[in-house]
């Protein structure tokens, strides 16, 4: 039971650290120095797209906090598996089609649009939608949705960069298995943590307030976002 | 039982304690936002709590998200300069664009030599500037350095370090509905000039600096 708990806070710190340290996280921005390298990046580099990939969503906090609500009262690994996928499959698609269709789109609008996902699956976890709607919409169709999303706000990053048309649809499918490596590795902590929680008796009184911290989050994302449009405009 | 109770209390919470818990949520993200976020992000504090917490020096240090279509901020490097063995050319030319044609103009160049250019338009064309080593690993490798095959552009001015030795240039295609004349003038070191119509190349003929 100790080593469990030490297990447990280990964990919740490393995941908590990506919304306290949000200068080393970068969301979905692609760094600095990651970004000259995508431009400066002739031809197919396999290794360093799918690092890259990996790289962004460990450390964008948005993803995470959206897993994290995703798979907060999930306890069978068919079901964690079958909501990843669908997230898996929702951004697939717009990150593909959204850099080799080239479609644009504001990323501080998208950007929200990821912010209002967090504060939806908070809400939705707090059991809201059924005790003000009567009836809780479906979750899974919810989870493919933002997860379309997602992959867009991705595309539209990557699309800034300008790109090498050089070994691009590599490039493109190289980052994208990145990703869902960064996901696998993402979810294995979080899932760490939250099982090491659950064992707690407590679990479920804090878990409300969990999800009021994430709800949180999720609204500082949208803000943050909106700002950001006005001040660009 | 007892633990049964509560777990069931708790899985269900009163509509009452779920807009409680919503309107915190906004109402600590809206103090969170005004008094941290936007003073460190935008520079945008209207509480002051920037100011008092110098969190607003990150906003001034901060980069804005680059645009889709505008410039993109480049660190200025330190003074460097290339000596040349012989004095620099001069080129200019004029073209002239009919709907669905295309044209490319490339120097040669030695790796690490330098050259300013400018082009205008007399409309939006889409372009590409691009170049190719001499010692390429495929038939069609390319290096793209400047591209905009959507909106395309009416001018383009700058300077361009060769990043290998070979053919280095533009590729203009009119996909507008009207005619589009164009005006490129280069001074470089370069050694020779080729303009290629349909990939068919015709040697230019290009000046030494007086």
């Amino acid at each position: 039971m100790f080593r469990l708990r030490v297990v447990a806070i280990l964990a919740v710190a490393v995941i908590l650290s990506a919304f306290v340290f949000p200068v080393a996280a970068s969301a979905h921005n692609v760094s600095k120095r990651d970004a000259s390298f995508v431009q400066s990046n002739q031809g197919a580099a396999v290794a360093a797209f799918v690092y890259l990939g990996a790289k962004h969503m460990v450390t964008g906090y948005d993803h995470l906090a959206f897993l994290v609500g995703v798979i907060f009262f999930l306890y069978r690994l068919k079901d964690i598996v079958q909501y990843v996928s669908l997230f898996t499959l929702g951004h697939s698609v717009t990150l593909l089609a959204g850099v080799l269709g080239g479609f644009h789109a504001n990323p501080y609008v998208i950007d929200a649009i990821i912010g209002l996902s967090v504060v939806y699956k908070a809400f939705d976890n707090m059991d809201g939608f059924r005790r003000f709607l009567g009836f809780e919409p479906n979750t899974k169709l919810a989870v493919l949705i933002f997860g379309l999303f997602h992959g867009f706000g991705l595309a539209t990053k990557l699309q800034e960069l300008d790109l090498s048309k050089n070994g691009l649809i590599t490039n493109i499918i190289s980052f994208n298995v990145g990703v869902e490596i960064g996901q696998v590795l993402a979810l294995t902590a979080v899932l760490i943590a939250l099982s090491a929680w659950r064992t707690q008796s407590a679990f479920l009184r804090q878990a409300f307030a969990a999800n009021t911290v994430l709800m949180t989050v999720g609204f500082i994302l949208v803000g943050y976002q909106v700002a950001g449009y006005f001040v660009a405009a | 039982m007892v633990e049964q109770n509560n777990l069931q209390q708790v899985q269900a919470p009163s509509r009452r304690a779920i807009a409680k818990a919503t309107g915190i949520a906004l109402i600590v993200a809206l103090v969170i936002l005004f008094a941290a976020v936007l003073p460190a992000e935008y520079g945008i504090d209207p509480l002051r709590t920037g100011a008092a917490l110098h969190l607003t020096d990150l906003a001034k240090t901060a980069q804005p998200k680059p645009e889709a279509t505008g410039a993109r901020p480049v660190a200025a490097p330190a003074g460097i300069y290339t000596a040349q063995p012989a004095s620099y050319k001069m080129d200019s030319e004029d073209l002239s664009l009919m709907p669905g044609e295309g044209v490319e103009i490339k120097y040669h160049m030695q790796k690490g030599a330098g050259m300013v250019y400018s082009w205008k338009a007399t409309r939006n064309v889409a372009y590409e500037f691009h170049g190719e080593p001499d010692n390429k690993p495929n038939k069609d490798y390319f290096e793209s350095y400047e591209l905009d095959d959507q909106v395309g552009k009416d001018h383009s001015f700058g300077s361009f370090t060769a990043p290998t030795t070979g053919i280095h240039g533009w590729f203009w295609e009119n996909k507008g509905k009207k005619q589009v004349d164009i005006h490129l003038t280069t001074a470089g070191f370069y050694d020779s000039a080729k303009m290629y119509v349909d990939g068919k190349p015709d040697e230019l003929e290009i000046h030494d600096a007086k």
